[in-house]
C-alpha cells in the first residue's frame, strides 16, 4: 500500500503568507504525475463548496521521492468557524494512478487565528412583530 | 490549474452489471433505438414528397371553382369543412385541369379554418399552381408544410436513448460514485448524472411549454371574453351536427369526445358569411347528451342569434358564455408554476476546476478581495473603478437591494395578471354551482393578498427617501465606516430612523426536493439611531468595523452577507425598510 505525506513548516497563516512544506510519496506502481492543491472548503449545515485556489503538478514522479513546494496564500477567505458555515484552508495531494489521498487542514486568518462568529438573537420582522404586537 | 482527474475508486456499493443483465439492457434499449429509426425513415418518406414540390414549377391558374363546403351532410365526421377547387393551367403549351388542393389534408374542423387557408392562396397577386415537371398532369395550390420535419427530433431521441444506452452498458465503467469523504476535495466535480440537473432540465421544458400554452390559449379566453361586446345579428341555421372525436391511448383504449358543430349564415350591411364557429373555447364534451342539448337549441333552418365582431364581421360566435371549459386554461399556468419550482429548488452542487486568485487591479495597484465567484468580483471591480459618484459631495451612493419601483411594479404586474383571469370567471358567474365558488376562494384570496400589497407599496413608494453616500469605496475590516445620509421628501413624517450595518451568515442545502437555506446573523451594529422623535433630513456617522469580524464571501450554497439596514418608523403609514448590500472586505 503506498503513501503520501505533507509536512508543512507552519499550521497558521496571515493572509498573504506563504505556505511552504514538503511532499514525500512512496507508492506500489511509478506514477505518472502527482498533483498538489491549495484549496478552501466549507463545513456545516451547508451544502459544501469549495475551490482550487493553486495546484502544483509533479511528473515523473516514479515510486519514491520527495519535493519542496510553497504557495503563496490570497488575502480571502479567512478560516472561519461560524454557527452554520465553517471555511476550512487545506493542503491536499493526490496520485490518481494509486488512489491515495492525503490533506493536511490549515489556518488562515488575521492573528493566524480563524475567525470565531457567534449568533446573536434574531432582530428580524418575526421580531419585530412580536413586539409591535406585544407578544415578547 | 488543476487537472481534471478520472479514477477507479471503491465502489460504493453498486453491484457492477452481470452479463445477462447487459444482454436483456441491451435487447431493451434496442427496441427503443430501431423504434425511432423506423419512425425516422417514416417521417423523412412522407416529407419528402413535401420537400420534392419545391422543385415543382409555379404557373398561372385559372378558378372554375374555390369554395369551402361540409361533406358529407349530416356526417359526424371529425373535420367534416372541405375546400373543394377546379382550375385550369397550361404547362410547355398544353392544357390541364386539376382539382387538387394539396397533398394531404384538406380538411378542417371549422368552416373558418377553412376559409383562411383558401382565402390565403386566393388573395395572392397572382393565383399559382404548382406543377410536378416529371407529371405535367399533376398539380397543386398549396404546398403541405415542412413543420413535420420537427418531429424528426422525437425519433432521433429514441435512437440516441437506444444506442447510447447499447454503447454506455458495454462500455467499461471508469468513474464510480464514492463518498466524499474517500477521495478529495480537489477531485469533486459536477456529476454529469446528478439527478438534480435532470429535474432543473424538466423545469425549464415546463416553463417552456407551459408559456408556449399560455400564449397559446390566452388568445381564445381574451376572444371569448370579447363576443361580450360584440353586436347580436339575425342568423339562419344551414346545418346542425355535432362531430365525434377519437383519441387511442397507450393501453389501446378509444375515448370519445363530442363537439357541436352548428354552421349557420348571417348578413352584415348587405353581405353575406358563413361560419360555423359555436364559441371561441372549446366545446367539447365526453358526455354527448350535453353536445345534443346545445345542438337542439339549433335545429337546421332555424333562425337565431349570432354575436358578429364589429371590427371583423367574418368573425361570429353564437354563444358569449365561458363555461367550465375556460378552467382549464388555468392549467398551463399551473404546469410553468410548476416548472419554475422545479428549476428554484435543483440546485447541484459542484467544485469550480478553476483556481481564484485575487487579481491585482492595475489601475489602483490594490489586490481585489477574493469573494469566491466571477460575479461578485466584477460587481467589485466596477465598485473600485467606476462607482456611480454623488457629483455634489464626492461620495460614493448605495443603492438598495430592490427598489421601491422595482418592488410597486412587480406586484402592481402581478397583481393584474392573477385577478384578471379570477375576474373572468367570477363575472361569468357559475349558475349557483357552488363547488365552483368555493373553488375559486383560495384563488380570489391570493388575488386580494396581491392587492393589499399593492396598495401598501403604493403609498411606500410616497415615502421619504433616505439616501445613503459611503466616503469610501470600500469597507475594510478594522477600519471606520464612515457615510453621510439625506433624507428627500416627506421627512417631517418621520418619527424614528435608524441605520444598522448587519452581517449574517447564510448556508443552502437539500431537504427532500426544497431547497433550504438557514440564516444566522453574527452581528448587528448600530451606526445611527434618532431619538426623541425628531429625525433631521441630513447627517453623518460612523462606525469602527471590528477586525476580528469576517469580510463578506459568496460562494454558491454558503455566504458570508454584510447589508445596511435602514428604517424609518411613520406613524399610520407605510414604514420604510431599505436594505443595501455592501461588501466588507479584509
Amino acid at each position: 500500500m503506498g503513501s503520501l505525506t505533507i509536512t508543512l513548516s507552519d499550521r497558521e497563516f496571515l493572509p498573504g503568507d506563504v505556505v511552504s512544506g514538503n511532499l514525500s510519496w512512496r507508492l506500489e506502481t511509478s506514477a505518472e504525475a502527482l498533483s498538489l492543491h491549495l484549496l478552501w472548503h466549507t463545513e456545516g449545515i451547508g451544502t459544501k463548496d469549495a475551490e482550487v485556489v493553486q495546484t502544483i503538478e509533479i511528473h515523473q514522479a516514479g515510486t519514491i521521492g520527495e519535493r519542496d513546494f510553497s504557495f503563496k496564500l490570497p488575502l480571502s477567505p479567512f478560516s472561519m468557524k461560524g454557527t452554520h458555515i465553517a471555511i476550512i484552508w487545506s493542503v491536499e495531494a493526490v496520485c490518481e494512478q494509486d488512489n491515495l489521498l492525503c490533506r493536511e487542514d490549515i489556518v488562515v486568518g488575521p492573528g493566524k487565528h480563524a475567525v470565531v462568529l457567534a449568533a446573536i438573537p434574531d432582530s428580524g420582522k418575526a421580531a419585530e412583530l412580536q413586539k409591535k404586537w406585544g407578544l415578547r | 490549474m488543476p487537472v481534471q482527474l478520472n479514477f477507479e475508486t471503491q465502489s460504493s456499493g453498486r453491484a457492477e452489471t452481470g452479463f445477462g443483465g447487459k444482454i436483456l439492457l441491451s435487447i431493451f434499449l434496442g427496441i427503443f433505438f430501431f423504434a425511432g429509426l423506423f419512425f425516422f425513415v417514416v417521417l423523412v418518406g412522407s416529407v419528402g414528397q413535401t420537400i420534392e414540390t419545391y422543385f415543382w414549377h409555379g404557373t398561372s391558374a385559372s378558378f372554375q371553382v374555390s369554395e369551402v363546403v361540409r361533406e358529407p351532410d349530416g356526417s359526424q365526421e371529425e373535420n367534416p369543412y372541405v375546400i373543394r377547387v377546379r382550375y385550369d393551367y397550361h404547362y410547355l403549351g398544353s392544357s390541364y385541369t386539376s382539382d387538387k388542393f394539396a397533398f394531404s389534408g384538406g380538411r378542417y374542423g371549422s368552416y373558418e379554418a377553412a376559409r383562411e387557408v383558401l382565402d390565403d392562396v386566393l388573395n395572392t397577386d397572382e393565383s399559382q399552381c404548382l406543377v410536378d415537371p416529371d407529371n405535367p398532369s399533376t398539380a397543386i395550390l398549396k404546398r403541405d408544410s415542412l413543420a413535420m420535419l420537427l418531429f424528426l427530433v422525437i425519433p432521433i431521441i429514441f435512437m440516441f436513448v437506444g444506442g447510447g444506452g447499447v454503447y454506455f452498458t458495454w462500455k467499461k465503467a471508469t468513474v464510480k460514485d464514492v463518498a466524499i469523504s474517500s477521495i478529495g476535495i480537489s477531485q469533486l466535480k459536477a456529476k454529469k448524472s446528478d439527478p438534480r440537473k435532470v429535474v432543473k432540465f424538466i423545469g425549464y421544458i415546463l416553463s417552456i411549454i407551459g408559456l408556449a400554452l399560455v400564449y397559446y390559449l390566452t388568445g381564445d379566453l381574451w376572444k371569448q371574453w370579447q363576443t361580450k361586446n360584440w353586436k347580436p345579428t339575425d342568423a339562419t341555421v344551414m346545418e346542425s351536427n355535432y362531430l365525434r372525436h377519437e383519441s387511442t391511448d397507450d393501453d389501446g383504449h378509444t375515448s370519445v369526445g363530442w363537439s357541436p358543430d352548428i354552421f349557420y349564415t348571417y348578413r352584415v350591411d348587405g353581405a353575406e358569411f358563413k361560419s360555423s364557429r359555436y364559441r371561441f373555447i372549446s366545446s367539447s364534451s365526453s358526455d354527448i347528451d350535453n353536445v345534443i342539448a346545445i345542438t337542439s337549441r339549433y335545429g337546421a333552418g332555424s333562425m337565431t342569434i349570432a354575436y358578429v365582431n364589429p371590427d371583423d364581421p367574418a368573425e361570429a360566435v353564437l354563444s358569449q358564455e365561458l363555461g367550465w371549459g375556460a378552467l382549464l386554461y388555468l392549467i398551463p399556468l399551473l404546469v410553468v408554476g410548476i416548472g419554475t419550482t422545479m428549476v428554484r429548488r435543483s440546485g447541484a452542487t459542484y467544485v469550480s476546476s478553476k483556481p481564484v486568485m485575487a487579481g491585482v487591479v492595475q489601475e489602483s495597484g490594490r489586490e481585489v478581495p477574493y469573494v469566491a465567484n466571477y460575479e461578485q468580483r466584477e460587481k467589485l471591480i466596477q465598485q473600485y473603478l467606476a462607482p456611480t459618484v454623488d457629483p455634489a459631495t464626492g461620495y460614493l451612493l448605495l443603492k438598495p437591494t430592490f427598489g421601491r419601483k422595482g418592488k410597486f411594479f412587480g406586484l402592481l404586474f402581478a397583481a393584474i395578471f392573477w385577478n384578471g383571469i379570477v375576474s373572468v370567471f367570477l363575472v361569468q358567474g357559475f349558475d349557483g354551482a357552488i363547488f365552483m365558488l368555493l373553488f375559486m376562494v383560495p384563488f380570489v384570496l391570493v388575488g386580494l393578498g396581491l392587492v393589499a400589497g399593492v396598495f401598501h407599496q403604493f403609498l411606500a413608494l410616497f415615502n421619504p427617501v433616505i439616501q445613503l453616500k459611503v466616503k469610501s469605496q470600500e469597507i475594510r475590516l478594522g477600519q471606520k465606516f464612515e457615510f453621510v445620509w439625506d433624507i428627500t421628501g416627506r421627512s417631517d413624517k418621520l418619527r424614528k430612523v435608524s441605520i444598522h450595518l448587519v452581517g449574517r451568515e447564510e448556508a443552502s442545502y437539500r431537504r427532500g426536493t426544497d431547497t433550504v437555506t438557514a440564516k444566522s446573523t453574527f452581528a448587528d451594529y448600530v451606526v445611527y439611531e434618532s431619538s426623541g422623535g425628531v429625525v433631521s433630513s441630513q447627517g453623518n456617522a460612523s462606525l469602527a468595523v471590528p477586525d476580528s469580524t469576517m469580510h463578506s464571501f459568496n460562494a454558491t450554497n454558503n455566504k458570508i452577507i454584510w447589508e445596511v439596514v435602514v428604517k424609518g418608523e411613520i406613524p399610520r403609514w407605510a414604514d420604510i425598510s431599505d436594505n443595501y448590500g455592501v461588501i466588507v472586505t479584509p
